[in-house]
């Protein structure tokens, strides 16, 4: 089992929360392109015969590639790894970037799921996100992802967002769920460094959510989802029945996976690799027939750390007997014996083997697994 | 022994002695100036930094005057109020005293009590204004100063500069002209002050002494009269920068002694050397076994430390007798020392050097004075820590320590001293306004009253302007309860206090308010609770943390997750488990902070 990322670093305009790499740039597009699909012909081993059950390709912006790029990328990813019979092919998409006929053309290629950068129902907030499309275009592009037939949508909600109150929260939820959607990816706004948040901060113009509201509007966020039948799998993640993200699951569940692209992570369950951050050092680099990226070789410690760390980001939390086989009766013991105090004080239910959190208990996640991080 | 002179220089901190005593060491030539170190005397990386001579030393230097050779003998003092009996011992062993005064600061508290002492010793002052080409000296209102104070004429005084070398003729000169030199007889039977001592790793204990009366040869057989130790003078000596070996040192000379002596302790400032074999009829007045005053316990952040922990301690004692410590173990901290010290400086001084030339993470807790109680059944107990108290059925009386403190300041802020003072419980005992805007406050006040944050009160509220000195004065009465500390139930021993009934409500009160600010959240609400016996008197609470999570956790975020998580875990580690409540070390000084 495995998982293939394309990083398409092309944006029209960056937005204000986002630190993922990106240009606005566009005239290195098509050299990108070729750079990743020589990428993958100098590491056509790296999964190691590992069947491919996923694809994703994030951003930046990926719609801004025509759909036959998609479709030439993903056949020829098809010839280099062994793809399941059903693989789930997830491409990201802004609502002003869609038009007619795009997710007929997006079927064709290959692509089974769609990711859809709504972020808000409201104009206002979505211009102070920096954002280029309004509501009414997020409306006409859910319509017609499903009027053009595929099935499997997921919406992306910011909350928490200065001046956000619970009440806008709920507005954004009843309305993304107006729609048939299959999953929801919503996260609370983290301002992050070397972003226009991250600089309004400095200066003392943004002022961040107070932890009374985030918490508040945490319990709803879940409340509401399950209201409409989605199952809370992961800190921000919710998805109806069968509709789970399995690319998304799979950086949780320590399945290896090959990241394609400037600033594409790497991951063969003892390394990772981080491809550099700059499309035409991507681009250079590549076309002599190097990866430029960084590695960072992984202990068993830190594997057994980073288990724990996105294991308990989940629903399927910390598998005890899994950590007993695959690691030693030492970190398993460590981790029941850390586990009651959670227990008692309601943060964390032990549930036949495994230990999971509970609402209260993700809502201080980070927290606790601080705590259960073992020494190196 | 006419061409010796014996003296010392008496300075308040920053007011130029070091750059002083480097001058006269550089025109005596006594250090070469190609090697010339600033500030050769304190020589310890600590004391540069600070600007305060922790331990004192002495230096000899040849100076040729009107075609004589002079031996100058300076014998630097401690430059802190807690090492008080140090410097009357290094005042006995001179027979002059330069008084160097900042003629951009003026007559400071300390300046004036070691001048009391050398006055009361009968040394010759010899009055220096130091500074004089900073362009804010005011020389004439010093000069009225030192005139007030040592009723000296105002030509008598020396308008120096360490600085720019100005007045230093001078000031060599009278040291020759005006101070006399030592009387004593060379062969009367041998008495020798012990002033100091140093630790040598290669050789031992190092006493320094100046000899009253009578001579010493290398190989006599020597007594210290206070101890009772004998000893075999393997070397003897002058102090020049380095050790100069001598075979005799007579009456009036300042040396050293080298006998084989491995411990600190048996060699007490203030003690008598004298013969074995023709021993003197008594010893050098002024002895006093100086007893540490502040307890603190001092653990190892780390427990795994603890042995590290005792041999840097006993290396520290080694050149400071004063620090003492015997093992104590802690409920909350478990195993550590409780560390004996003359003073609050003093303390901190010790943590630092633990910090920085032992590398040692440590814990300090609450500092306590040592209390004496009476028992129902007679007997005397000295207590150190709170928890050592006897069942309070078993006390017939507890009597704490008390100062002679003596403040200088302007007298703008008198107001607010009085005031800090008699909150401080001190009882005033004179005022005298040394000029028309100087004035110096007594006070007799328990010791325990300047041990929390009396220092820095007392530094905020004269604008940095008052200057402090106190020595002990003896104990009395003393009303006090025990004040505990709960978190979440659970007794936090290290933060246990012996206090005055009287502030104990206000006391446990900050101290709660405090420990709030330091204790971080934690995933359940703490409850800090301030307790007289099972009575709470106080309480906080820490709210639990509400919301701590990373909203996104993907390929990419992955590694830099981990990273943050782990440094969060640090983090953790460097704080205290009590019962379930992670306690960060700055909480155990919490006390010493309020505000």
């Amino acid at each position: 089992m495995a998982g293939i990322y394309i990083h398409i670093p092309f944006c029209k305009s960056f937005c204000s929360y986002c630190d993922f790499y990106s240009i606005t740039d566009n005239s290195l597009k098509d050299a990108l392109v070729q750079a990743v699909i020589r990428e993958s012909s100098i590491r056509p081993s790296y999964l190691e015969g590992e069947t491919v059950e996923t694809v994703y390709f994030g951003g930046g912006t990926p719609s801004l590639l025509e759909p036959a790029t998609a479709a030439a990328l993903i056949s020829d990813l098809k010839k280099k790894f062994p793809f399941s019979d059903d693989p789930e092919i997830t491409f990201e998409v802004n609502p002003d970037d869609v038009y007619e006929g795009l997710f007929i053309d997006l079927k064709k290629a290959g692509i089974n799921r769609i990711s859809l950068g709504v972020q808000s129902w409201d104009d206002k907030r979505l211009r102070y996100l920096g954002r280029r499309h309004d509501a009414a275009q997020s409306a006409r592009a859910l319509d017609m992802v499903f009027r053009e037939g595929i099935k499997n949508v997921s919406v992306d909600i910011i909350y928490g967002v200065p001046g956000m109150t619970t009440a806008d929260l709920k507005a954004d939820l009843e309305k993304t769920f107006a729609f048939p959607v299959t999953h929801l990816s919503a996260y609370h706004l983290t301002v992050e460094e070397g972003t226009r948040f991250g600089r309004m901060k400095k200066e003392g113009k943004l002022k961040e959510t107070d932890e009374e509201t985030s918490a508040s509007m945490f319990s709803l966020l879940g409340k509401v989802c399950r209201e409409h039948g989605f199952i809370h799998y992961e800190i921000s993640n919710f998805a109806k029945e069968g509709y789970i993200s399995r690319h998304n699951s799979s950086y949780w569940k320590q399945v290896p996976y090959l990241g394609l692209g400037p600033s594409a992570h790497s991951f063969d369950g003892r390394s990772r690799q981080w491809n550099v951050a700059d499309v035409r050092k991507y681009v250079k680099a590549i076309s002599s027939g190097e990866i430029p990226c960084e590695r960072e070789e992984l202990d068993r410690i830190t594997v057994f750390n980073e288990y724990v760390m996105t294991s308990l980001r989940t629903m399927w939390g910390i598998d005890l007997t899994h950590v007993e086989e695959f690691y030693d009766k030492e970190l398993h013991d460590y981790l029941v014996n850390l586990s009651g105090k959670y227990i008692r004080y309601g943060l964390m239910k032990r549930e036949k083997n495994t230990l999971v959190l509970t609402d209260q208990g993700r809502m201080i996640s980070d927290n606790i697994i601080a705590e259960l991080l073992a020494d190196l | 022994m006419d061409n010796i002179r014996n003296f010392c220089i008496i300075a308040h901190i920053d007011h130029g002695k070091s750059t002083l005593a480097d001058r006269l060491l550089e025109m005596t030539r006594t250090v070469d100036a190609r090697d010339f170190q600033d500030q050769v005397l304190d020589n310890m990386d600590l004391e540069r930094e600070r600007g305060i001579t922790i331990k004192s030393h002495a230096i000899q230097m040849s100076y040729q005057y009107e075609g004589k050779n002079y031996f100058l003998n300076l014998i630097d003092t401690p430059g802190h109020v807690d090492f008080s009996y140090e410097v009357s011992r290094s005042i006995a062993a001179c027979e002059g005293a330069l008084l160097v005064v900042d003629a951009t600061q003026g007559i400071q508290a300390q300046t004036i009590s070691n001048l009391y002492m050398a006055i009361e010793h009968g040394l010759e002052i010899i009055p220096v204004m130091n500074k004089m080409d900073s362009p804010s000296a005011m020389p004439e209102e010093v000069k009225d100063q030192i005139v007030d104070l040592i009723g000296c004429k105002r030509e008598e005084i020396i308008e120096a500069s360490a600085r720019t070398g100005m007045g230093i003729d001078r000031i060599m000169s009278e040291i020759i002209t005006k101070i006399p030199a030592p009387k004593g007889d060379p062969d009367a039977p041998l008495q020798a002050l012990i002033f100091d001592s140093v630790f040598n790793s290669f050789r031992g204990i190092i006493a320094y002494f100046k000899i009253a009366n009578g001579t010493i040869r290398t190989h006599e057989l020597v007594k210290f009269v206070n101890t009772g130790s004998e000893y075999d003078a393997d070397e003897i000596g002058v102090l020049k920068l380095k050790r100069e070996p001598r075979d005799v040192l007579r009456a009036g000379d300042v040396g050293y002694i080298i006998s084989g002596i491995k411990v600190s302790a048996e060699v007490k400032v203030g003690d008598t050397i004298t013969h074995v074999a023709r021993p003197c009829d008594r010893a050098i007045s002024g002895f006093a076994d100086v007893k540490p005053m502040v307890f603190a316990g001092i653990y190892p952040v780390d427990a795994d430390d603890y042995e590290d922990l005792r041999a840097s301690i006993e290396k520290l004692q080694l050149n400071d007798a004063s620090l003492t410590f015997v093992p104590e173990s802690s409920a909350a901290l478990g195993f550590g020392f409780r560390c004996g010290f003359l003073g609050l400086l003093h303390m901190e001084i010790i943590q630092e050097r633990l910090d920085r030339e032992f590398d040692m993470d440590v814990i300090t807790t609450v500092p306590n004075v040592s209390f004496r109680v009476l028992t129902t059944r007679g007997e005397i107990i000295d207590v150190h820590n709170p928890s050592g108290m006897p069942p309070s059925t078993t006390i017939d009386e507890i009597e704490e320590p008390y100062i002679h403190a003596q403040v200088i300041s302007k007298s703008e802020y008198l107001g607010s001293i009085l005031k800090l003072c008699i909150d401080k419980r001190g009882t005033m005992k004179n005022q005298v306004y040394l000029t028309s805007d100087r004035v110096e406050v007594t006070f007799d006040m328990p010791l325990s009253e300047i041990v929390f944050d009396f220092y820095d009160k007392l530094k905020s509220i004269s604008k940095g302007y008052a200057s402090f000195d106190y020595h002990i004065t003896g104990y009395k009465k003393a009303d006090l309860v025990r004040l505990d500390i709960l978190l979440n139930g659970e007794m936090v021993d290290a933060l246990s206090t012996l206090i005055y009934r009287g502030h104990a409500y206000d006391f446990g009160r900050r101290m709660c308010e405090k420990l709030r600010e330091l204790i971080p959240r934690q995933q359940f609400d703490i409850a800090i609770q301030a307790a007289i016996g099972a009575k709470i008197i106080a309480r906080e609470t820490v709210k639990a943390v509400r919301k701590d999570v990373t909203a996104k956790c993907y390929g990419g975020d992955i590694t830099r997750k981990r990273k943050l998580l782990e440094k969060q875990k640090k983090g953790k580690k460097r704080m205290r488990q009590i019962g379930n409540v992670e306690v960060p070390q700055q909480a155990f000084l919490a006390v010493l902070k309020l505000d």
